[in-house]
This record gives C-alpha cells, structure tokens and sequence, in this order.
C-alpha cells in the first residue's frame, strides 16, 4: 500500500486539501511552478525550475517529476529533493530548442496502476520582458474618433481579416494611456484578446489560410505561445464549439500570466496593488 | 549513381529558396520541370555564396523513392540518431536537391505544384508547422519508429497526409514510445507489413486519429504512459479497439 510517511523534511508537506480535475487526479496549479532555460550544452539543455513547495502537495512516499517535450524528443528528470530552485540538466534537446514542460507528481512506489496523483498541463519556459515585448509588438492600437461612444472597437476590414486592427476611441486614449494604463490592461485588454481570437476562429477554416506575414498570424502565433494553450489541431478548425472554448481557455491563461515587469504579478494583481 | 555532399544554406541561401518559391508560385509556367529549371536550381544548390558543407555526409540525388518511408530510410541511413531538428539550412537545401519528387507533377508539362514555403523551409519553432516539412518529418518519424514508420509514411514522398499530420501534431503521441509501439500493435499489418485497411478512416470506430487525439489525452490525465507497461496501456483502451487488438 501507498502508505503516508510522517513529514520529516522542511518543504514536505504533511496534508493539504488538493484541487481535482474530472478524472480525480489533482492538478498541480501553473502558478506554483515555473521553468527558466538557463543554457544549452551540445546536445543537452540546463533547466531552472522554481517551486512554490508551500502550494504543492508533496508527501515524502511522493515524487515530483519534470517531463520535457519537444520535435518528437521526449526526456523526464525526477526531482530529488525538490527546493525552490532547482537545477536540472535533460539530455537529447538540441540547442535553442524550445520545450513544453509539464511537472507531474507521482507515487514514489509504483503499485497504484501507474496513477498519476497531480500535474500541471503542458507549458513553457518563461521568458524575459525584452522576449515578450518581441512577442507582443503585434499588439498596436489606432486612435479614431469613428465609432461614437465605445471605448474600443475590433476592424475586421483590413485584407478580409487577415489584419485586424484594435480601435481606441481617441477621447479615451487622451485621459488614459493604453499602452502603459495597466487599467486598460487588466479590464480591457483580455476581451479584446477574446473578440480576436474568436474573430479569426469564425473567418478562416483552416490555419492554412492565414497568410504568415498578417496580424491575424501573429495572433495566434502569440497565443500558440501562451502556457499550456495550444491552436486547434486541424480537425478542430471546423468545430466551433471547441474553438469558442479554447478562445475562453487562452483568455484564461492571458489572464494568469505573471510578467517580470509587473514584479511577477498578473495584469489583475498589479491593477488590485495599485490604490485608486 | 551521382553521390554528393550535403551542403546547407546560410541566411542569404534561404532568402534566394525563399525567392524561387515565390517566383514559382506566382508564376506557374516557370514551374515546369525542365532543363532550365533542373539548372536553375543547381546553380543555387551549388553556390558557395549562398552554401556550404554540412558535415561530411554524402547523398545520392539521382535516388528516387517510392514513398515517403524509403525517402525516410535513406536519410536516416545517413543521419542516424543524429538531432537535425533546427538544420534550417540543411533541410532546405535537402527539400531543393529533391524538390522535383517532393513536388506533384502534373499536366503533359511536369508542372510542379508548390504547396506552402513552410513544406520547403521548416518552421522549428512554430509547434503547428514544423511537422509539415516534406523532408524533416519522414527523418523524424524513422529516428523514433524505424520499421515500423510504414505505419506513418506510406504516402508519396509530396503528400504529408491529413492523418499523419494529426498524429505529428500530437506531442503525447509522437513523443511516447510506449504509445507508438501500441500504435504499431493495433495498426500495423504484421504480415503485409504495411497500415492496416482503414486504420486511419474517421468513420472507424478505434481508429488511430480517435487513438491519438481523444484517448491518449484523456488516459494521459490520470495515467503515467510513458513509464506504464504497453499491456498496461492495451487494456486500459475502449472496447472499440478491441477488434484492432487481433
């Protein structure tokens, strides 16, 4: 039996009230864990992994494993007495590869049929402020005084929606600074996020038609970036259920990001720490 | 027999690629397959400006290959376990020194038909478009299922394939080889040696597309598969897989 063992080091945890998803395996929240590349070594990658051990829920008959995915190339390292931050080395991952990630715990004796006991979904190594910022320079506003009261409005016109264009009433964008307004950011920019990317999903029926060199590609190259989010494969470009939920899904995770900048805060907590 | 060494393309390299490609697609007429594109096409292959050796790996180009499985066997015959993942400029320089049987002819012209850039010049870091190069991908799929790649190209070597291409996308599924080797159990006909009869039709209850994008990620949410017994695996599957166990 998978017996609990007393607590006898510091960053183990005794108990803990765990979330579950459907399938009764508890999920090890994106928050509590993240992964930086420190460098590559001919064929192999040096990894820093950053635990939150007070949220994670790790008995001593437990282990916390790293599984890195990446063209095929599969590699997982166990965590041995995990800290808040970890060096790890994986093998076979050659150099600028960029891995998905994804921490799993499991039972340290393997007699519950292979069960896993919680994990994150996949996900990226977070990356620098200058990264994002090169990621991100898609995101442009055009201040019109064309469409009355609204404080912003999507432009579908463009190259038949290959470029759509983020319209900020101008009167708004002479009070408050889109760009640097983290209100604009926080309340305004996740559902503008959401209208795009539904826009795209409900214009085009495949990735296919997506010109490269359009906004609407760095769109969902963006969100393609976004932790654990990944495009509908092809088979889903044509259910638009799925893909109204995976818009919601990517909005979610926009929404969770914490940025270097914001003194690894979301959008929300950095709106919240400020007193208005 | 004409063996060459292989050679890869520096930045300006794939820009004159890149180029001819555009040239051919918004031209259509430029893209018949005949001496002046054959030495159109060599001269850019073998332009020390634009190219180099990669290595000291040699390649027959006068090879031809019935599908994308003997396309793949060559090449990992001379690659091996070699990562050529983020060889840009090798792979595209492969995909130009076999662009006339990586392209579909067709009409009395030998036209070539052009599909995406992204087929010719792989896209590494762009998790839905790296499969899809007509050279990487057949390299990738013999490094982690050798023999038994005929399941995922049996295709002609300018047709990636709706099927294979679901699969590739899926990182569980192509990266786990306790999932390939189930895949190979359910899939392969053993004494054919070759996909069985619609294995990968939609209308298939338990087909290999239904394997690989809802039951693997479902059973990856509660199971540890790269480390689970392949019997282990077998007998977690629905019933409607049952009749591809035989």
């Amino acid at each position: 039996m998978n017996q609990r063992l007393p607590n006898m080091n510091i960053g183990l945890k005794k108990s803990r009230k765990a979330t579950y998803n459907y399938t009764n395996r508890g999920t090890i929240r994106q928050k509590h864990c993240h992964v930086t590349i420190a460098g590559y070594y001919d064929d192999q990658i040096h990894i820093k992994l950053f635990l939150d051990l007070d949220k994670i829920n790790l008995f001593e008959d437990q282990v916390l494993v790293l599984e890195a995915l990446y063209a095929g190339i599969y590699a997982r390292k166990e965590i041995i007495n995990p800290k808040p931050e970890n060096d790890i080395y994986m093998d076979g991952f050659p150099e600028n590869s960029n891995p998905s990630f994804r921490l799993k715990l499991l039972p340290s004796i393997t007699e519950n049929d292979g069960k896993i006991i919680s994990a994150t979904k996949l996900f990226k190594a977070t990356k620098s402020d200058e990264e994002r910022e090169l990621e991100t320079n898609f995101l442009s506003f055009k201040y019109v005084n064309t469409i009355g009261d609204l404080v912003w409005k999507i432009n579908w016109d463009q190259d038949d929606g290959m470029n759509p264009e983020i319209l900020i009433n101008e009167e708004f964008a002479k009070q408050y600074d889109p760009k640097n307004d983290i209100r604009f950011h926080a309340l305004i920019l996740p559902s503008i996020i959401k209208e795009i990317l539904l826009g795209i999903f409900i214009r085009f029926n495949s990735i296919e038609e997506i010109d490269e060199r359009t906004q609407a590609y760095r769109w969902l190259k963006f969100c393609d970036k976004l932790n654990g989010w990944s495009l509908p494969s092809a088979d889903e470009w044509g259910d638009l259920k799925k893909k109204i939920v995976l818009a919601e899904q990517a909005v979610q995770i926009f929404a969770d990001e914490k940025w270097q900048s914001f003194g690894n805060r979301t959008l929300l907590q950095k709106f919240l720490a400020k007193k208005w | 027999m004409a063996s060459v060494k292989i050679r890869k393309f520096n930045r300006s390299g794939l820009q004159v690629f890149e180029d001819l490609l555009d040239d051919l697609i918004s031209n259509p007429s430029h893209a018949e397959w005949n001496t002046s594109l054959k030495m159109k096409i060599d001269k850019i292959l073998f332009d020390n400006e634009i190219t180099s050796e990669f290595g000291d790996y040699e390649i027959d180009r006068d090879k031809e290959f019935e599908n994308r499985y003997d396309f793949g066997e060559y090449l990992y015959g001379i690659f091996k376990s070699k990562h050529v993942e983020k060889e840009i400029g090798m792979l595209s320089w492969l995909a130009l020194l076999f662009f006339d049987q990586i392209c579909k002819k067709s009409g009395k012209n030998n036209r070539l038909q052009i599909l995406s850039k992204y087929r010719y010049i792989p896209e590494i870091e762009n998790s839905w478009r790296f499969y899809r190069h007509l050279v990487l991908t057949p390299i990738l799929v013999w490094q982690r299922l050798k023999e038994d790649s005929i399941l995922l190209l049996s295709n002609p070597l300018y047709e990636s394939g709706d099927a294979v291409e679901q699969l590739m996308s899926r990182q569980d599924f192509i990266a786990n080889d306790k999932i390939l080797t189930v895949a190979r159990k359910l899939y392969i006909d053993e004494i054919k040696r070759k996909p069985k009869s619609r294995a990968f039709s939609d209308s298939e209850p338990g087909n290999a597309k239904r394997l690989a994008r809802d039951i693997v990620p479902q059973l990856s949410m509660t199971y540890d598969l790269y480390e689970a017994p392949v019997n282990q695996i077998l007998t977690l599957l629905p019933d409607e897989f049952d009749k591809w166990k035989n």
